[in-house]
């Protein structure tokens, strides 16, 4: 009879827990997906502004996550295009009326085109799941700024370079690491 | 002479990616202290930027240097074959990639299965290049018919390391 009782009262305790799981409210996976991703990145606060400023990163994956940060390098990377292609245009006159400045900034526009070229590659890897790739892709994106800052330098002493571009230089520079830190994230 | 690319012959790299050729120019290829020799070993970690590159030659001549990896994304199933990491034109001979021009700038090795060879190939050109065409994809390359294109004719030196994935404890 003792041991009929107690068979009984586990179930009843089982059930009880059952029900209790089954009811409680869903963990908040999407707040802290984002937050983990952010962690794994070398700029937190970016990535997390980044990504909040996207509605649809809340409902996403880590992959949707990498492609949101993806197309804000993009956005990044074809705005300093622009800025360049501005600059060596001369609003004030001052880089059309000097030839090396010009052909400078071109190069660097063309730089700035090819680290968006890798980025859109890198969409396209990361779409068909091959990681490694996508990731490679990014270095590169992260790489051609550089390319452009060297060119300023060469050949010694070279030219003054710029600081608004030193700035976006340094930006897309950003936002490419807080990619690759999500890239790793969704590795691991 | 053949001698000196049979480790090239055995590696498959001669087949592959370039055709069986008399090496003319000296490479020398560092990744830090690391010296590559054909067939070592190099992880990915350590080979993050370009490696220092010393070529011989005249200064009065321009070579054109490419890295390739004909392994992507595994030696299995290489449906990417080659991916190209590095495409430099206008190096003055005896000099090294830095005094030439980065067409495609250097990506190091992270190769996602197995073991991937990597490529480093060297050319003579007939003209100086200046600009050309950047690849539409870094995947599907072909070395040959870059050169071809490039009038580049055979290379004149080609060296090539092993890497693979290493554990997900490294830090980037």
């Amino acid at each position: 009879m003792g041991l009929q009782i107690s068979t009984s009262s586990s179930f009843i305790l089982i059930l009880i827990l059952a029900v209790a799981v089954a009811v409680s409210p869903p963990a908040k996976a999407d707040a802290s997906l984002i937050q983990k991703a952010c962690r794994a990145t070398k700029y937190n606060d970016l990535c997390l502004s980044t990504l909040k400023s996207d509605p649809s990163s809340s409902r996403a994956d880590p992959k949707g996550l990498v492609s949101i940060a993806l197309a804000a390098a993009l956005a990044n990377a074809t705005s300093v295009s622009s800025f360049l292609s501005s600059l060596a245009l001369g609003s004030s006159g001052g880089a059309a009326r000097d030839p090396a400045l010009s052909r400078l900034l071109r190069d660097c526009a063309d730089k700035y085109g090819l680290a968006g070229d890798a980025l859109r590659a890198s969409a396209r890897d990361l779409a068909g799941e091959a990681y490694d790739y996508a990731y490679m892709h990014v270095m590169a994106a992260e790489d051609y700024p550089r390319a452009c800052r060297d060119a300023f330098r060469r050949p010694p002493p070279g030219t003054a370079y710029p600081p608004e571009l030193a700035r976006r230089e340094d930006g897309l520079k950003r936002i490419c690491d807080v990619v690759l830190g999500i890239i790793d994230f969704l590795g691991s | 002479m053949a001698s000196s690319v049979d480790p090239l012959v055995v590696g498959r790299v001669i087949g592959d990616v370039v055709d069986m050729f008399v090496p003319s120019v000296n490479m020398s290829v560092s990744y830090g202290s690391k010296h590559v020799t054909n067939g070592c070993d190099i992880k990915p970690s350590m080979a993050v930027n370009a490696p220092k590159i010393s070529i011989s030659g005249h200064s009065d001549e321009l070579y054109t240097l490419v890295m390739v990896d004909p392994d992507a994304p595994s030696p299995s199933e290489p449906s990417m074959r080659e991916w190209i990491h590095w495409i430099v034109v206008d190096i003055p001979g005896g000099t090294n990639p830095n005094r030439g021009k980065d067409i495609l700038t250097y990506v190091g090795p992270r190769p996602p299965v197995g073991i991937h060879r990597y490529i480093l190939v060297l050319f003579q050109q007939k003209t100086p290049i200046g600009h050309i065409d950047h690849p539409n994809s870094r995947a599907n390359f072909n070395t040959r018919l870059f050169a071809a294109h490039l009038d580049l004719g055979l290379p004149v030196a080609t060296v090539y390391f092993n890497s693979q994935k290493e554990p997900a404890n490294r830090r980037r």
